[in-house]
């Protein structure tokens, strides 16, 4: 089993916890609450490729202004990131935008996939009128910026657990070519052993984050 | 122990209670007490103030229990009895030593509880009876009997409980102008304005300023009690430095831009909570503490949480400050505490808050890492709270009465929930905390500590031997906490379709005796209690007079079905260890039979202190 991080970012009622408990509890609750601080949540998957079992340990951030300055405590060792804007709100991709690029400077690992996610997509099938953000403006933005995209509903649930999927499948690529370059070095180990060893600290282990 | 006959008050107009007053010292002697002279009572209910006088020429809206569906529109006054203060001699203490525990048990169990106490006060309207934000339909704000307003000192609005946002514009401004008069005219802070049956309080909190509105009899005190901890709430998220440099660049900021949408529902949740619901912890100051089966459930659970959370941990000393396990209802269970410290009760009533009315619908598979400032602790800083909602997995929900009674008191979640809560003060001990915490769990659950804690449900008032009593609160002073009867749910179930409104004015029946019961004894302009040890009876009745002016003879047929005309009578009794208050069962005015009663519960909590109160805790 591998084992991720991913931290959620976005503006205010975008629909982050939304997205996070349609993937974790398959639910969706209209009535949602705004998030104050922040909340854990850990979930696995299974890729097609080689059984892989991914497990996410994801930090669904409050997106509230007042907790920005929070932020960097959960995305300094994330493996992932899912920036999220709502496609009914024009300015949520341009907060998400401002993520992306405090992502790019900020978190120092070359290797961080970041998905960017458009959601509320129920909004605009039923009323195209709705939509205030055009797909191929997000979508050749995220391509420019080397980033995952999806539009999803986190109320309908379309497309939410191909965001998983597709971050898990970039995640495991990436350590697949570490494993590979480490073994070549290495020469004789095995792969069980590797993955364990190559793992980032685990977020249970209670030297990861005092130092 | 004999009681003289005439010492038992009558219901009396309220003017003449004071004149009966110094008679009370010749009749004292049969009760061993003496009364002091010097503590006159200034706790008769002044009717004019309080809430029922003129407003009870309306009928009943229905809203009272089936079984209690009286129409009060026929009370012209409703009498309270002449308040009794008693100081408490050597004698007092002895008689309540002489009380053994070999009263007739028998007896008790067999006394009969009423379950329903009537209603003696105004209809409850709907806005008090549904959640706070339902009844805007009609925003005018001259419509709601109690309000809260927030404004800047430069008078820009900041929030209000009800009202449309024009209409508290312009009543703002006129706020601002009578402060600024008098601050002015006559350099003095405006404190309350009294107007008929209404009271205006103020709470200058510079560069806020709270304003409370309310027409249902509470007294300034009180209402400065609340919006003191409606401040709180304001510096708990955004903290005191934080608000001063925001006002500090500039005079006329507009504090709502600033505030997130999470406030202003928060507010409305603790206005709401504070204003209907049975929650007399911020009065007395004090936290509930969840009753457990026996006290070894919370002596073993306190051990855990020295070995997992210190013993077993490397972290430095110090990063772990608190933890607690709580409950839903804001109930304490267990604390873990440094030698020395406790949490202000004050910051405990927000971060329950917070917990129970924020988070209560949270599932239980997310944990939570939340800043809080602690205004007590440190008005200027924030602490962070690792929040973990406990699952019993294999437990079933609890049986509170039937299913569709116990979701009265848990309709988002019908599990009974603790809480695991870790409090430091480095944001980014997360991780470490979740460590110990799951340790912590693990050891509760294994143990089958944790499922003894979710499935005992609290006493009830006939595990109490006290005859005659409704309900009681027994508030013990060294610990700050206060202790409760759980709610008998059953009794709302004849009240099938409407039982949640049955159970909301019930409850808010019951928070206006205590309250009332409470004022008796409280020093209106210092706020504190009239004196160390109180001893006060307080009765609810129609005067026989104004009882008899319907037409009986028309109703004789139905009369029996009719309940007894209420007769209430409530006790209070404040001694330097403890506060009892309780109500006794309708009908019940015999003092003799109701101390008995107060001796018996106050003799009860004693002997099981250990299982209704966190005694110690877990102190490191
Ligand atoms: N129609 C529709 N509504 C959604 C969808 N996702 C979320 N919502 C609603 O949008 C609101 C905000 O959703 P949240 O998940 O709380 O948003 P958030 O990003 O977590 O907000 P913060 O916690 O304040 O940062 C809620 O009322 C949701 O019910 C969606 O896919 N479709
Ligand atoms: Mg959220």
């Amino acid at each position: 089993m591998l084992q991720f991080k991913l931290v959620l970012l976005g503006d205010s009622s975008v629909g982050k916890s939304s997205i996070v408990h349609r993937f974790v509890k398959d639910s969706f609750d209209e009535f949602r609450e705004s998030t104050i601080g922040a909340a854990f949540l850990s979930q696995s998957i299974k890729l097609d490729e080689d059984d892989t079992v991914i497990k996410f340990e994801i930090w669904d951030t409050a997106g509230q202004e007042r907790y920005k300055s929070l932020a960097p405590m959960y995305y300094r060792n994330a493996n992932a990131a899912l920036v999220v804007y709502d496609i009914t709100a024009s300015d949520s991709l341009s907060k998400a935008q401002s993520w992306v690029e405090e992502l790019k400077n900020k978190v120092a690992d070359d290797k961080l996939v970041i998905c960017l996610v458009g959601n509320k997509l129920d909004l605009c099938q039923e009323d195209s009128g709705k939509r205030s953000v055009e797909i191929s403006d997000a979508k050749q933005y995220a391509d420019e910026q080397g980033l995952l995209f999806f539009e999803v509903s986190a109320k309908t649930g379309e497309k939410v657990n191909d965001v998983f999927k597709s971050i898990g499948e970039s995640l495991y690529s990436y350590k697949k070519e570490e494993l590979l370059s480490k073994s070549e070095q290495n020469g004789t180990n095995t792969h069980g052993q590797v993955d364990l060893q190559l793992q980032k600290p685990a977020t249970s282990d209670p030297t990861s984050c005092c130092t | 122990m004999e009681f003289d006959e005439s010492y038992i008050d009558r219901p009396i107009k309220v003017k003449s209670s004071i004149e009966r007053l110094p008679n009370l010292n010749e009749n004292n002697d049969t009760l061993t007490l003496s009364i002091s002279s010097s503590s006159h009572p200034t706790t008769s209910i002044n009717l004019d103030q309080t809430l029922f006088q003129s407003r009870l020429q309306q009928p009943s809206q229905s809203l009272s229990q089936s079984n209690s569906a009286h129409v009060y529109n026929d009370i012209e006054t409703i009498s309270s009895s002449v308040p009794s203060i008693l100081t408490r001699d050597n004698n007092f203490y002895n008689e309540l030593a002489s009380i053994t525990t070999s009263n007739n048990i028998n007896s008790w169990k067999r006394s009969f509880v009423s379950n329903e106490i009537p209603n003696v006060f105004k209809p409850f309207s709907d806005e008090f009876l549904t959640t706070s934000n339902s009844s805007s339909n009609n925003d005018d704000i001259s419509n709601y009997d109690k309000n809260f307003l927030f404004l800047t000192s430069a008078g820009k609005p900041i929030y209000s409980t009800f009202g449309k946002d024009e209409q508290l514009v312009s009543i703002m401004g006129l706020i601002n102008t009578i402060i600024h008069f008098f601050r002015i005219n006559a350099s003095k802070e405006l404190k309350t304005i009294k107007f008929l049956n209404s009271n205006f309080v103020f709470l200058n909190r510079s560069p806020i300023i709270l304003l409370a509105y309310s027409r249902l009899g509470e007294t300034t005190t009180e209402l400065i009690d609340q919006l003191d901890f409606l401040y709180s709430y304001l510096i708990s998220s955004i903290s005191e430095r934080q608000i001063l440099r925001l006002f500090d660049k500039r005079d006329n900021f507009d504090l709502r831009n600033f505030l997130e949408v999470s406030d202003f529902e928060n507010l409305d949740q603790i206005c709401y909570m504070i204003s209907n619901k049975f929650y007399p912890d911020l009065y007395l100051g004090s936290l509930q503490c969840l009753t457990l089966k026996h006290s070894s459930i919370r002596k073993k659970t306190h051990e855990l949480m020295i070995k997992n959370l210190l013993m077993d941990s490397d972290l430095p000393r110090g990063t772990l400050l608190y933890g607690l396990l709580v409950y839903p209802e804001n109930k304490l269970v267990s604390v873990l505490r440094p030698k020395g410290h406790t949490l202000h009760t004050t910051d405990l009533h927000l971060l329950l808050c917070l917990i129970f009315n924020r988070f209560n619908n949270q599932d239980n598979n997310q944990e939570l890492w939340v800043p809080i400032c602690f205004p007590k602790f440190n008005a200027n800083g924030f602490l962070y709270a690792y929040i973990n909602f406990l699952s019993s997995k294999n437990n079933k929900p609890s049986s509170r009465g039937t299913s569709s009674a116990s979701n009265i008191k848990n309709s988002n979640n019908d599990k009974n929930c603790p809480a695991l809560v870790l409090i430091s003060a480095q944001k980014d001990m997360f991780h470490p905390l979740k460590v110990l915490a799951e340790s912590f769990i693990n050891e509760l659950t294994e143990s089958g500590l944790l499922d003894k804690i979710t499935t005992y449900n609290g006493f009830k008032m006939s595990d109490v031997p006290a005859p005659f009593v409704h309900h009681f609160i027994y508030k013990s002073k060294k610990h700050v906490q206060y202790i409760t009867p759980e709610v008998d749910h059953n009794m709302f179930i004849n009240q099938m379709p409407n039982f949640e409104i049955s159970y909301a004015s019930y409850e808010l029946k019951l928070k206006t005796y205590y309250q009332q019961l409470y004022n008796s004894i409280m020093n209106g302009s210092t706020g504190g209690p009239l004196s160390k040890s109180i001893l006060n009876f307080m009765q609810w009745s129609i005067s026989p007079e104004s009882h008899q002016e319907p037409d009986i003879s028309e109703d004789m047929q139905n009369s029996f079905l009719k309940e007894e005309s209420p007769n209430i009578m409530g006790l209070a009794w404040v001694t330097p260890t403890f506060e009892l208050y309780l109500i006794c069962n309708n009908g019940i005015v015999d003092k003799d039979v109701i101390f008995k009663s107060a001796k018996n519960i106050a003799n009860w909590c004693r002997k099981n202190e250990a299982r209704l109160f966190v005694t110690e805790g877990a102190v490191y």
